[in-house]
């Protein structure tokens, strides 16, 4: 039987893959990919407690249904602000915009 | 069955997953990408929640993977190399990190799952979160026109 | 309204021109400020004066005949007023309700009598100063520094309590600085000025000391409570002996005797009004004043032969310097050292109405000598008096008011100096024999200098001055200058004749002559000793007939055209010719290397505890600051390491940001 445990388990799992695209991925639209399942793997967290521990209100699937909304917005503008820094440096490596070191 | 059915999802899940945050060809990460969202919106099927499955799919596993497919296109971004051995090192030890820090929040418990029908979430959505619901449509359209304004070409 | 109560606008009317001027001076007109400031004064006078009648006519009255007959009870004809000596009395300074320093004037005769002086010589000082400062770029800042160092100094003289005297006495010494360095771009007047301030500074120390260590043991500051019997009671002769010393040292500070004597002549360096007003007439008998006020306490102490020995020596030591100098101010600036050094001789040998006699008649004459050397000065272009050409033919009125300075200051009759030194050297006579002999030879010497200065300045053509080129004589060593710091006067343009000056200065030089000849007479028996019966401290007067003093009269006359005899053979016949050997007048034209010595070893003395300070300051203090900059540069290296510009970093930075605000929210 399919307990909570094994939702959050790979709720957990998809997040660790998520932060390990974040900090590793070169290209910023494969960062904002990252991000992309970051988010998707809170979502699903969300919508499990929901389903097995709030049978009443599944405000759980509500705040889903945010999470989801919110990284549409967010990503459209990400992949706007991305289209600038193509414009300017000519790719969209993380390497190429690090004026601001040291 | 259930078991099966989700060992089978979840597995697929994460290979697909990997391969997102993995791919040096932009393209293959990008269906990755929907592909693993699709198999998510099967998820939420057996958490007994249509709506939410529907809208996962038509959201997060096709206009958001579409989305990234222009935006690959247009900043001729086709492959990405491969990370440095110290952005490795710094992604695993997150992960692991993270790994850890979740399983503590891992609980169990009976596996009683009540599905949702959509008018719960209709019903919810238009009486306990109707600002939050307000609010959401008015950042769809700031988003909107942002983004339209941000990615315009410049004059001259 | 008598003027007794108005007593309190005599310090007052000048303080506020000083305000006034200071304020709003530089928008007056051509010289508004000047007639601004003499008539304020006119009016301080006319309220001095008026106070000095109401004193006279409420101090009690003696019978000479009785006196002098030795028939003492019946000598008080008129007890006077019982109001007398007059006080004024407000609270100052109390806090919480109590008792605090109250703010007292205290009129007495000699304090009558001294501040008519001090007003009367302020008077005609800014009446000369309105012609000769006229041209100076800060004319109205002259005059209100004027008046403030008279509002200081009447207030001083007017004081009942001796912390006010002590305050006055300190503004007095600062007005002193600016006015002798009010022409601060000359590097000998910057020097000159901090030489004076810092050398009676010093000396003033001895005042506060005094003063607050009488007050610990009698518990006030009042003038007239320290004067009396009981409360000289409480303090042991020892320490009644040490106090009046450390006073007696502020006194020798102000009024220059040796060995503080170092200040006054570079003091000439400001304009002659200032040498006439602070450096003659007022600001230097402040310190024979205080010194008198003391005086139940020096006898107490019984140190009044340290007073007379001090004074004897300076009055000594000055004369026979004079004759060395060919500045005519220097000369009469020597002169005035020498002349309050009779004054604390008289002082000193419990002559102390002859001694009050001799300082009001000196302001006056004094006054006048310098005024009248600023005439000469102002007329012919230079201070040497061997570039003076023949001032009596183009100069009269200059010449003969100099010339009654001059016979009063020598002590011919039947002018003022005569009636007060010789008194002077009676009582000197009477009390030690070797300081009778010192006073005696300073008078040949200050006849001798003064014919000296008048047969060249007035007498000779203009002459090339015999020490302008030699050596010893380039730089001002005196003032810790070198030859190259210090540029030499310049002498007047050949065929350059003197003219007389304006008519304010010659209405000065007039008034001042005048009232040094009715102010010696007064207190001659010509005018039936009246200044001195009316000085003496409420008590019956110990009056000399002058029939007793004849032998003495006989003798200091003799003595004074001895001196006027030597310096008429020598000068009048050959003026440039060298009389005294070369090295000894080297040696007297640098002060006998006094100025020198302190310059060297005392003040390089003081400051040697600098140098260590010095090397604190440079190591550790600014090693402290240098060490905190390091400490923030090194910091702010290792830091900016952090922000490497790159996303995955800063991602990993949110995370770790965002897991320690979880764990410290959690837990």
């Amino acid at each position: 039987m399919v307990t909570l445990g094994h939702f959050l388990l790979l709720a957990g799992v998809l997040m660790a893959i998520g932060l390990y695209g974040v900090l590793t991925r070169r290209n910023l639209i494969a960062v904002l990919m990252s991000v992309e399942i970051l988010l998707n793997a809170a979502a699903l967290a969300f919508v499990s407690v929901a389903a097995y521990r709030d049978p009443h209100l599944f405000a759980g699937q509500i705040f889903a249904l945010f999470i989801i909304v919110v990284a549409a917005a967010e990503l459209s503008i990400g992949f706007a602000i991305l289209l600038n820094v193509y414009r300017t440096h000519g790719v969209v490596e993380s390497d190429a915009i690090s004026e601001m070191r040291g | 069955m259930t078991l099966t059915a989700f060992y089978v999802l979840a597995a697929f899940i994460i290979i697909f997953a990997i391969l997102a945050v993995t791919s040096a060809n932009m393209v293959r990460a990008a269906f990755s990408l929907a592909i693993t969202f699709f198999l998510v919106a099967g998820l939420y099927l057996m958490l007994g929640s249509p709506a939410l499955a529907a809208i996962q799919f038509m959201v997060n596993a096709s206009a958001i993977p579409i989305m990234t497919l222009f935006i690959i296109m247009m900043t001729q971004s086709r492959s990405t190399p491969p990370p440095r051995t110290w952005e490795m090192v710094l992604g695993l030890v997150a992960a692991a990190g993270a790994l850890v820090f979740f399983r503590q929040a891992v609980v169990h418990g009976d596996g009683q799952i009540t599905p949702a029908g959509t008018a719960v979430l209709g019903e919810g959505l238009l009486r306990a979160a109707l600002l939050p619901f307000e609010i959401a449509s008015v950042l769809l359209l700031l988003a909107m026109v942002g983004a339209i304004v941000l990615a315009r070409r410049r004059a001259g | 309204m008598s003027y007794v109560e108005l007593s309190y606008w005599i310090p007052l009317l000048p303080a506020l021109g000083f305000a006034v001027l200071i304020l709003f001076g530089r928008s007056l007109p051509g010289r508004t400020a000047g007639w601004l400031a003499t008539l304020l004064m006119a009016v301080s006078a006319v309220l001095a004066l008026g106070l000095l009648y109401d004193v006279l006519l409420a101090a009690p009255s003696w019978d000479l005949a009785a006196i002098f007959g030795g028939h003492h009870e019946q000598a008080l004809i008129a007890p006077g007023s019982p109001d007398f000596p007059f006080r004024l009395e407000w609270n100052w300074l109390s806090i919480r309700g109590e008792a605090g320093i109250p703010l007292v004037i205290y009129i007495d005769a000699l304090a009558a009598v001294v501040t008519a002086m001090v007003a009367l010589a302020s008077l005609f000082i800014h009446l000369f100063s309105i012609g000769y400062m006229w041209g100076e770029e800060r004319y109205h800042t002259f005059f209100a520094y004027l008046q403030l160092f008279s509002a200081a100094m009447l207030a001083f003289v007017l004081a009942g309590n001796f912390f006010h005297s002590l305050l006055a006495w300190e503004v007095m010494g600062l007005m002193s600085y600016l006015l002798i360095g009010f022409l601060y771009k000359k590097k000998t007047a910057q020097q000159a000025q901090k030489k004076a301030f810092i050398t009676t500074k010093l000396a003033d120390l001895g005042f506060m000391l005094g003063l607050f260590w009488l007050y610990q043991l009698v518990g006030n500051f009042d003038l007239a409570d320290l004067a009396s019997e009981h409360t000289l009671a409480l303090i042991p002769a020892g320490t009644a002996a040490i106090i009046g010393l450390l006073v007696f040292v502020a006194a020798m500070g102000k009024s220059a005797q040796f060995p503080l004597h170092v200040w006054l002549l570079d003091a000439m360096e400001g304009p002659t009004p200032v040498s006439a007003m602070i450096h003659a007439a007022t600001m230097v008998s402040a310190g024979v004043y205080l010194t008198a006020r003391f005086y139940p306490l020096l006898i107490h102490g019984d140190v009044l032969w340290v007073v007379a020995l001090v004074g004897a020596t300076t009055a000594l030591f000055a004369a026979v310097l004079a004759p060395a100098f060919a500045d005519v101010k220097k000369i009469l600036a020597w002169s005035t050292v020498s002349q309050l050094g009779y004054m604390f001789l008289g002082l000193g040998v419990f002559g102390w109405a002859a001694a009050m006699f001799h300082l009001v008649a000196h302001a006056f004459f004094k006054a006048l000598l310098f005024l009248g050397s600023g005439s000469m000065i102002h007329g012919a272009g230079t201070q040497d008096i061997f570039e003076m050409d023949q001032l009596k033919k183009y100069m009269p009125w200059t010449y003969w008011t100099f010339l009654v300075g001059a016979l009063a200051l020598m002590g011919i009759p039947p002018f003022a100096g005569f009636w007060s030194k010789d008194l002077i050297l009676h009582a000197a006579e009477e009390h030690a024999t070797i300081l009778w002999l010192m006073g005696l030879t300073a008078a040949f010497f200050t006849a001798f200098y003064t014919t000296r200065l008048i047969v060249i300045a007035f007498h000779k053509p203009s002459m090339p001055s015999p020490w302008k080129a030699a050596e010893w004589t380039q730089g001002a060593p005196w003032l810790n200058l070198s030859k190259d710091e210090v540029e030499p006067d310049p002498s007047p343009p050949a065929g350059h004749h003197p003219h007389e000056s304006g008519a304010e200065m010659v209405a000065a030089l007039v008034g001042l002559a005048t009232l040094s000849v009715l102010v010696g007479l007064w207190g001659s028996p010509l005018g039936g000793y009246g200044l001195l019966k009316f000085v003496y401290w409420g008590e019956m007067p110990e009056i000399i007939p002058a029939g007793k003093l004849l032998a003495g009269y006989v003798t200091g006359t003799v003595i004074a055209l001895a001196g006027i005899g030597l310096a008429w053979y020598w000068y009048a016949a050959d003026p440039l010719k060298q009389r005294a050997p070369l090295w000894l007048t080297r040696a007297l034209q640098r002060r006998l290397y006094i100025d020198e010595f302190y310059y060297r070893v005392v003040a390089a003395a003081a400051q040697a505890p600098t140098y260590v300070l010095a090397v604190f300051d440079r190591y550790v203090v600014d090693g402290l600051v240098d060490l905190a900059g390091y400490t923030a540069l090194v910091a702010s290296t290792f830091m900016r390491y952090l922000a490497s510009g790159r996303l995955a970093v800063y991602a990993f930075y949110m995370l770790i940001g965002a897991l320690a605000l979880y764990i410290g929210g959690v837990r």
